[in-house]
Order: structure tokens, then sequence, then C-alpha cells
């Protein structure tokens, strides 16, 4: 009795292993019918050396795999994936989310020299599937890179889960050639959710077959909601007016019939699995009455991995056929008005923006000059030599540290866009407090108490050169009467800065500018090339009484 | 009298420092100074003292490895730096004090001062150990909010906004609380935007993981997870969609 007992137990082991097989491969239809195009082969080109390549399907989706080959050790860490450790780490692995099933591609065998290789598939690298034996198929055609009359394998496939080894050994039973492939679990991504109360707004981007087009906003939408929010099904609850709602999977999808949905109100069915109607990968959901509501997709070739989104829509508060008709009609003539107005806004700021970038990683450099000028630079310091000398060492400690933040804001904010303007006018204060140690004049700093000084912002050192061109050339020949004045003003939503000096004025037009000055003057045009209006203006008026230089911010505040 | 120890790789650092101490900060003794983080950590031994100057930069070891070397400390910190922003950032929203080199006068009177009343306060430097925390694990970043009683530790992911009023700056955090910072909205734009922050209005820092939605009816706005609704400027909305994953 007991040796029968031990013959039964080997008996349904081989069974197991025959029925594995029989799930496993499911075609060996003629591989010369394949429709390759269909397939993403990744082929090692090292001719002449036998390896082993991957068919993997598209099925009507560009990411139905991972194009990343590396090795296993990349992906499985700790073993992340399950995979067995056992296996060379640096075997190139693949991501399949499609379980139609893959081909081996076999580069290097032929028909003349199967004989001196053997080809294997194990399942988890466990199970037999294909036990070692010689290459016995070949293609009638070129597949790739790959030669006609190469050897092929048939097609396999496994449960999400589950990985495929694929090994190639010559007579000496060394292996020369191994990879595994990952049947990866793959449920549709939510990448983004718009809604309106008019599905017109969406049927221009639902008919565009071009997949990779991707030109979702601004198309009348009344709210978005991303990626991380659409997903979490206890957040979402819509208004009335949102009963339109456009669901784009993130996938580069180009067959429609890759995605499939189903709708549920409360607990009924009210649209059954099917292929998506509307253009890949947009799901549009149109005039949806109130309810709670349960939308399911998937990809078509791994149907049990399911996404499922709730929402709950409110119910509306108005029910005319005459309003909704008006509105409808209003908002579709807004929405088309309103496209091209941002379309052409959008092109402006673009081509602004690019230019801006250009120039601003040399705007940082000569910020750190104009400010640091060598005729500002030494002067200043030698002042504070001047202070040692004659023994004023507080007075001589305070300008240095005041110098040292200077030096220390320019190098800081040489690179920003813009500060707030506390600290423009703290850095200014420095300056001016230098600037008094070399000219003895006063100086008068006033902000409307309608502007916010931390909240308003002014691009970094703007206004420097404008008071040193008034210290300089309005103060250097006069003992001690010069005034400088400078108001920040509010004018509406307008800004004005205001710098005035009582000294002996300048010829405008002949105004020999430094190099500060026409660097603001520079930055000023940017900035306006910048938003695509002009926002900020430069003014200047010069009598024998002194001189003005009004720069304004248009719609600033 | 209060004791007090400089630790700076240079020699002429510490001169210029006692100097200063001597002259406007009558208060203070010098106990010790030395010139590098191990010397100094046997001069903290021997001296004990109620103040250290400490220079944030130094060759081999730095100013936050001492700190990182002492458990409990009983002592306030006046950090002392040429130029790095990084440290002075985390420095200035742990609510210690710090000197940049060269040494303002007024502010080093200030920050002693300061410093003088804190011992009087608190026993133990709670603000230095968070400090100390947050250098070592920079993304478990904890914010010192200094109120009358006491300093609360706000942690970045429980701040759902922040709105600017004037100089102070308003936290509103998860479950309605509401806190007051004597710091300008700016300031708090410069640490926390690595930590998913969005300058959406001038006036307005938002969190970008309790953005619920945006609105688009009657004027842009963000809808927050708790129910505020907070205005995009115009010129933030290309920041505001890019930060937001909206291409």
């Amino acid at each position: 009795m007991p040796p029968l007992a031990r013959i039964s137990w080997k008996y349904f082991y081989g069974m197991k292993k025959l029925l594995l097989i029989s799930v496993l491969i499911i075609s060996t239809r003629a591989y010369s019918q394949l429709d390759w195009p269909n397939y993403s082969t990744s082929i090692d080109n090292a001719q002449g050396t036998p390896s082993i390549g991957v068919a993997i399907p598209y099925n009507g989706n560009y990411h139905n795999f991972d194009k990343n080959v590396v090795g296993i050790s990349h992906w499985n860490p700790g073993s992340k994936l399950g995979i067995d450790t056992a296996l060379n780490a640096q075997t190139p692995l693949f991501f399949v989310y499609d379980t139609a099933g893959v081909y081996f591609l076999l580069p290097g065998v032929n028909e003349k020299n199967a004989r001196d290789y053997e080809f294997t598939v194990l399942l988890d690298n466990k199970s037999v599937i294909t036990p070692w034996g010689p290459v016995n198929r070949f293609t009638e055609q070129s597949i790739g890179s790959m030669k006609a009359g190469s050897g092929i394998s048939g097609n396999y496939r496994a449960g999400t889960g589950q990985y495929l080894v694929a090994q190639l050994r010559n007579k000496a039973g060394q292996v020369i050639s191994s990879r595994v492939v990952y049947f990866k679990k793959k449920a549709p991504a939510i990448a983004l959710l718009s809604t309106s109360d008019n599905a017109r707004a969406f049927t221009s981007l639902i008919k565009n077959e071009d997949h990779f087009s991707d030109n979702r906003q601004d198309l009348g939408w009344h709210r978005q909601y991303t990626s991380s929010l659409a997903g979490d099904s206890a957040r979402l609850q819509l208004a009335h007016n949102e009963n339109n709602i456009l669901v784009q999977i993130d996938a580069k999808i180009y067959r429609k019939e890759a995605l499939e949905y189903a709708l549920y109100k409360g607990n009924t069915e009210i649209r059954q699995w099917a292929g998506n109607e509307r253009a890949n990968n947009y799901i549009l959901l149109e005039n949806l009455a109130p309810g709670n509501y349960r939308l399911l997709t998937r990809f078509t070739r791994q149907p049990e991995s399911i996404t499922e989104l709730r929402f709950s829509l409110a119910p509306a508060w108005y029910n005319t056929a005459g309003f909704y008709a008006a509105t409808l009609a209003f908002l579709a003539v807004a929405a088309a008005g309103w496209y091209f107005l941002a379309k052409y806004r959008k092109q402006k700021q673009a081509s602004a923006l690019a230019h801006k970038k250009a120039e601003q990683s040399t705007e940082a450099l000569q910020n750190i000059h104009a400010l640091l000028n060598p005729h500002f630079t030494f002067n200043a310091l030698s002042s504070i030599q001047g202070l040692v000398m004659k023994g004023q060492v507080d007075a001589a400690s305070t300008y240095l540290s005041s110098f040292g933040a200077l030096l220390r804001e320019t190098l800081k904010e040489s690179k920003s866009d813009h500060i707030p303007l506390t600290k423009e006018l703290e850095n200014l204060q420095l300056y001016i407090g230098l600037e008094q140690l070399r000219y003895h004049f006063v100086y008068d700093l006033a902000v409307d108490a309608d502007i916010d000084l931390f909240t308003t912002v002014i691009p970094p050192f703007l206004l420097q050169p404008f008071v040193e061109n008034a210290i300089k050339h309005g103060f250097s020949k006069m003992n001690g009467e010069g005034v400088l004045t400078i108001n920040i003003l509010k004018q509406e939503n307008d800004m004005l800065v205001k710098i005035t000096d009582n000294g002996p004025g300048f010829d405008t037009a002949a105004l020999q500018e430094g190099y500060g000055l026409s660097l603001s003057r520079k930055r000023i045009s940017l900035q306006n090339r910048e938003y695509g209006e002009e926002l900020t203006g430069l003014q200047l008026d010069s009598t024998n009484k002194g001189a003005t230089v009004i720069i304004s911010f248009k719609n600033w505040l | 009298m209060f004791r007090a120890v400089i630790i700076d790789d240079e020699i002429s650092n510490i001169e210029n420092l006692t100097i200063m101490l001597r002259k406007y900060c009558p208060k203070i003794t010098i106990a010790g100074t030395a010139t590098s983080v191990d010397q100094g950590l046997q001069v903290m031994m021997e001296t004990n003292p109620a103040i250290l100057f400490l220079d944030i930069q130094m060759p081999d070891k730095g100013g936050f490895d001492l700190l990182k070397s002492i458990a409990a400390p009983d002592f306030e910190v006046i950090f002392v730096t040429a130029f790095d922003q990084y440290a002075i950032q985390a420095i200035k929203f742990s609510a210690i004090d710090y000197l940049l080199k060269p040494i303002n006068t007024t502010e080093l009177v200030n920050a002693v001062n300061r410093a003088i009343a804190n011992i009087e306060k608190e026993k133990q430097n709670e603000r230095l150990q968070n400090l100390v925390y947050s250098i070592s694990h920079k993304n478990q970043l904890k914010i010192a909010v200094p109120g009358n009683k006491e300093t609360l530790f706000i942690s970045p992911e429980t701040i759902l906004f922040c709105k600017s009023d004037n100089n102070y700056t308003v936290l509103y955090l998860q479950h309605n609380q509401k806190l007051t910072s004597s710091k300008p909205i700016f300031e708090y734009e410069e640490l926390l935007s690595a930590h998913g922050f969005i300058r959406c209005h001038q006036s307005y820092l938002v969190n970008s993981a309790f953005i619920k939605s945006w609105i688009r009816v009657d004027g842009d706005r963000l809808l927050m997870e708790e129910g505020h609704e907070i205005p995009i400027s115009r010129n933030s909305k290309e920041k505001v969609k890019q930060a937001i994953g909206m291409k």
C-alpha cells in the first residue's frame, strides 16, 4: 500500500503541471500572420550572438508595458515584486500590463544552428512551462532588427503578479541569455476631472482622435479636480451645475476600445461595461441627473483591475428649459470667445517668458556689477577707512556692517524676480547711509499708508540707480544742503515711486547714463514684455532747481 | 553677570567679538573661547556658560555638529555666520538669534538682551533642540512660533495656508485653528516653498496638499480642504497650475 500512495502523489503533481501548461499557452497560431506593428519588440542588437528578445503587444495603449529595460535588482529591491532573488540580478526585466501574452524572439538562432541551443520558460521561476529543448519555430519575415528565419517562441501569458523567466543555453549547458517578463497589475488612473454644466465645451476634445495632443485646458470647464483628488471618492461632491463630467485617464490610449467603463447610479447600472465610445482616453458623462454615482473603469486587456470613482451630484434649484437654453447659448459663445482670447494671450506670454529666461541669468550678474560698481565700492571702503583713521571706531564699525549687509543682499537677491517692498527700502536705506558718508545730504522716505509694505513686491535694486544718479549729479557740488526725497504713492491701483533732489538739475536729453541707470531702464522694459503690456513707466523731469524721476507701476496694487 | 563662551575658528573674530561684548554688553563675562568644535566642547564642560556664541561654518566640524552632541542644552545660543542661506533660514524659524559678520552693534545688543530674557524664563532650551532636529532631519522641519507664555512648534503639514496681515502672518491650521506669527509672509514663503507651499496671491501662501479644487466661476480661487476659498492672482495662475499638476 505505501508504494502505491507515493505513485499517486507523483501522478497528481504531474497533472497539475500539465494543467498549467494548457492554461498558459493559449495560442500556437502561425506567427507569420501576427500583426507585428501591434507589438513593441526589444531585440539585443549584438549581431550574430544568440540572445532572447521580447515582443509585447500594444493593443491600443502605448503604455501597455514599461520600456525601461533594466535589471531585476533595480525594480525588485527587498523582493518587492516577489521575484526570486536567486535569479541573476542583472537580468533585464519587462513589465507587461496586457494579459494577452508575449512572444520571445531568439535572434541569432536559426534552423542551421538550432541544435546547438536550448530554450526554456518558467512561471515564477518555479513551474516549468516549456522544458529545456531546441528551438523549432522560425519567422518567415524580419521583425525589427531581427532577420527572417530567426527563432521565435509561442505565445506566453500569466496572471497579474506572476512572471515568466525565459532562458537560452548553449551546448555546454551555460545560460547565455535570460529575460524576465512581469505581468503587472494596472488599473486606469484618473489624471484630471473637469466639470461643466455644458457638455458642448468638451466636444471638440473628445472628437480629437489624436491621443497625443493634450490641449484639455481652457475649454470652458467650471471646475477641475486634479489627479490626487479625483481618485479620492469621499471628497468628490459636485454641485448641480457640474452635471457634465469629463474624465481623463492617464494613459496613452490610441484605440478607444482599449478602455472600458461602466456607470452605476445608486445600485442601478445605467451603462453596462463596454468600450469607450469617445476619443481614446477621455470619458464623457453627459447631462447626469442628481444622485450618487460610481464610475468603474478598466483596461480591456486586464479586466480584473478596476478603478472605482464615487461622486455625488447635488440637485438643481432651477429647471426652466428656456433659461437653460439661453445659458447654454451664452456659455458656448463665451467659451469660444474666451478660448481664443486665452490662446492669444498664452502665445504672447510664452514668447515673453522664453525671452525673459535667457536674459535672467545675465541680469543677475549685471545686477551685482551695477550695485557694486567699483566707484561706489572702493569709495565707500575708503570713507570707512577715513573713520578709522579719525578714531571714530563705533561709526566705522556701524558702516562696515551696513556695507556687509548690502553686499549680502546683493548676492542673495540678484537672482530674484521680485522682493517685498519693505526689503527694497531697507536695502535702499543701507545704500543711502553709506553714500551719506561721502556726500552730505539729508533724505526723506515716505510711503502711502495704503500700501502694504510686506505684500507689495518690486524688482530688487531697481530703485538704487535712480537714487545714485540723484546723489551723484545732484549733491556732489552742494555743501550739505542736499535734500533727497523718496515718495511711494498709491494712485488707484498704480504704485508711483517719485525720487526728487534739489540739485542743479541736468539736461534729460543729454543725460550721461551710468551703467546702473541704463540697466534699470532695461529691466523696466523687460518687466513690461513679461506681462504683455506696459506695466512700468519711466518719466524724467529736470529744472535748475532739481530733478524728479517718476517710476510708475501700473495695476500693481 | 552671565558667563559666555565664544567658538569661532578665526582668532581675530573671537578678539573682535570679545571687545564688542566688553564695550556694549556689560552683563556678559567671557568664561572661555575655542577655535574648534572639539576644543569648544571641552571649554563648555569646564565653564558651563549661560550663552554660547557659535560660528556655524568651521573647517572639519561646524557649529551644528557641536550642538548635536549635546542632548539637553541648558544654555542660549547666538549664532554668528558669514553667509549660509540654508542655515540662516532654519535658524530664523527656530526663534533663535543669529548675527551676520561683520557684526552690527545694535543687533548684538538686542540679541544678548533677548538671550538674557530667555535664560530667566526657561530651564531647557527647546527651541535649540528643535533646530538641531530640523537640521538633521530636513523633511521633518518644525517652525517655532513664539507666543506670550510658550513657544509652539508647528509642522508644515498641519498648515492649510498663511495669510498676510501687515508685518504679521496668520497661520490657518487644521481643525479651524489659527495662530498669529510676528514674521511677515515673505519669510514664510522663503522657508515653506520647499515644502509644497505656493504663493497664489500677494496676501496668501497655500499648502498645495490641502487644495481641493480650482473654482473658475466668479473669479479664480482655490477651494481648500476645510472650506476656505483663496483668491488666485492673475500673475500666479501659471505657477499654481504647475504646482498642482494641471498643465
